[in-house]
C-alpha cells in the first residue's frame, strides 16, 4: 500500500513554539523563492502556518480546494500506476502556484509571480518541506490519551454530560 | 482531525456530510449557509456537474463557541453520494472527526440507504478508521415527503448494520432538523474529544 495512506492521523497540537518556528520557516521560503506567500495546510484544508500577502486571508476556501486538488492530482497518479507525487503547480497569465509534499499528512503552497521561475520555487520548496519536518517532529509530544477512555464506545459517552444542551450553531 | 493551535487559540475540526446519493447532503449546507452570520462562516464552495450533482466536495469553514478561551472551527465538506466517485469520496472522508450519514425517507430508497451504508463501511475500512472510534449522526432526511417511510421503518432497516447511533429527522430543503444535525455531531465531536484529550476543558 502507498505509505501516504497507510496511517489515520491523530489531532495535532501545535504550541506557540512551533507555530513561530514554522511561521518563520514559511518566512525564509517567501524570500529564497522570491514567492508573494506560502501556507502549510493539513490534509482537512487548515491552514497550519503561513507567511507572505494576504491572499490566504479568507474563511479556509482556498486552503480547502487546494488540498483537494492536490490530493485528487496524486491519487490519479497513483491509479495510473505512479507513485511517485512531487507536487502539482499551476501556471496563470499573472498569479501561479505550487502544491508540494511535507509529509503524509502537510502539504507546501507557494504562490508566485510573473518575476519567479517555477524551477526555483520547486527546489525551495524540497528543501523547506524538509526544514517543516523537522520542525514538526521536534515538537514536544502531544499530551496522552485519557486513561479513563474505553478504547471502544468512548464517543458514545453522554455528551450531555460534558456539554449540556450547548448549541453550537443558532439559526438567524 | 482536530487541530488544535496555541497561537491562534483555535481547535478545528472536520465534518464530512455523506450517505445516500441525492439524499440532500448539498442541501444541508445549503441551508447551514443561509441561515449563519457570514462573519461566522466562510463562503459555500461547491464542485458540481452541471445538473448539481456533487462531483468532489462541498465545503463550508464555521465557527463557533470560545473553548476555553479557543475559538472552535468545524470544516464541513459533504461528499458525492454517486457510485462512481469511489474514490474521490474516500479522499474527503480520510481524517474526519465525524460523520453525519444523510439517509433518504422516500421508500424507493431505502435500498439505496443500506447500499450506501455499507459502502460507508468500506470506505472508512479502507482508511484504516473503526466506525465505532467516530461519531456518526444518522439523519433521516426528506421527512417532509407524503410517504416518507415511517421512523419506526428506517430504524428498522439500519438497526441490523448500525451501533446505536444518535439519530436526527430532517427536512433539509425547508431547513427543518438541520441544525440540530449540525449540534448533535458537534456536541459528539467535541465531547469524544474531551474524552481523549486532557487538554480541552469540561466545561464551555
Ligand atoms: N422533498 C425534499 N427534497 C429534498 C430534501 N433535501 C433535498 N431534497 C432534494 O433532493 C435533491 C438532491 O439534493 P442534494 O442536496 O443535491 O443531494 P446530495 O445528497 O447532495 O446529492 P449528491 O451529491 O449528488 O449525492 C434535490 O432536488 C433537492 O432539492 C428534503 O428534505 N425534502
Ligand atoms: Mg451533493
Amino acid at each position: 500500500m502507498d505509505p501516504f495512506f497507510s496511517a489515520p492521523s491523530s489531532p495535532l497540537f501545535m504550541d506557540r513554539e512551533t507555530a513561530a518556528a514554522l511561521r518563520q520557516i514559511l518566512v525564509a521560503h517567501c524570500h529564497d523563492a522570491d514567492a508573494t506567500c506560502a501556507a502549510l495546510i493539513e490534509e482537512s484544508g487548515t491552514v497550519c502556518a503561513q507567511a507572505g500577502d494576504d491572499s490566504l486571508n479568507d474563511h479556509g476556501e482556498t486552503a480547502a480546494l487546494a488540498a483537494g486538488a492536490y490530493h485528487a492530482v496524486r491519487e490519479t497518479a497513483r491509479r495510473l500506476g505512479e507513485s511517485a507525487f512531487e507536487g502539482l503547480s499551476h501556471e496563470g497569465r499573472h498569479k501561479h502556484f505550487h502544491l508540494g509534499p511535507v509529509d503524509s499528512r502537510f502539504l507546501l503552497l507557494t504562490v508566485f509571480s510573473n518575476d519567479t521561475r517555477l524551477a526555483l520555487v520547486r527546489a525551495c520548496s524540497t528543501r523547506s518541506a524538509a526544514r517543516l519536518r523537522d520542525c514538526l517532529a521536534a515538537q514536544p509530544p502531544p499530551p496522552p490519551p485519557r486513561a479513563t477512555a474505553s478504547p471502544l464506545a468512548r464517543h458514545r459517552l453522554n455528551a450531555e454530560e460534558v456539554l449540556g444542551t450547548t448549541d453550537f450553531f443558532r439559526e438567524r | 482531525m482536530a487541530i488544535l493551535n496555541d497561537e491562534s487559540r483555535e481547535i478545528t475540526f472536520k465534518l464530512v456530510y455523506t450517505g445516500t446519493p441525492m439524499a440532500g447532503k448539498t442541501s444541508n449546507l445549503a441551508w447551514i449557509h443561509q441561515r449563519l452570520d457570514s462573519s461566522a462562516r466562510s463562503d459555500l464552495i461547491t464542485l458540481a456537474t452541471m445538473s448539481d450533482r456533487t462531483l468532489f466536495f462541498d465545503f463550508l469553514a464555521v465557527e463557533s463557541v470560545l473553548i476555553n478561551g479557543y475559538r472552535s472551527r468545524f470544516q464541513l465538506y459533504t461528499v458525492p453520494g454517486q457510485a462512481n466517485y469511489n474514490a474521490t469520496r474516500q479522499i474527503v472522508l480520510r481524517g474526519a472527526d465525524g460523520l453525519v450519514f444523510v439517509a433518504d425517507s422516500d421508500p424507493r430508497r431505502a435500498p439505496d440507504n443500506l447500499a450506501a451504508w455499507h459502502a460507508l463501511h468500506q470506505h472508512l475500512a479502507a482508511n484504516r478508521t473503526h466506525p465505532d472510534s467516530l461519531p456518526i449522526v444518522l439523519q433521516y432526511n426528506k421527512r417532509d415527503l407524503p410517504d416518507a417511510l415511517p421512523r419506526a421503518a428506517m430504524d428498522q432497516s439500519f438497526r441490523s448494520s448500525a451501533p446505536p447511533l444518535t439519530v436526527t429527522e430532517a427536512s433539509a430543503t425547508s431547513g427543518t432538523g438541520v441544525f440540530n444535525t449540525l449540534n448533535s455531531l458537534a456536541r459528539l465531536v467535541v465531547s469524544r474529544f474531551h474524552s481523549l484529550h486532557s487538554r480541552v476543558p469540561a466545561a464551555l
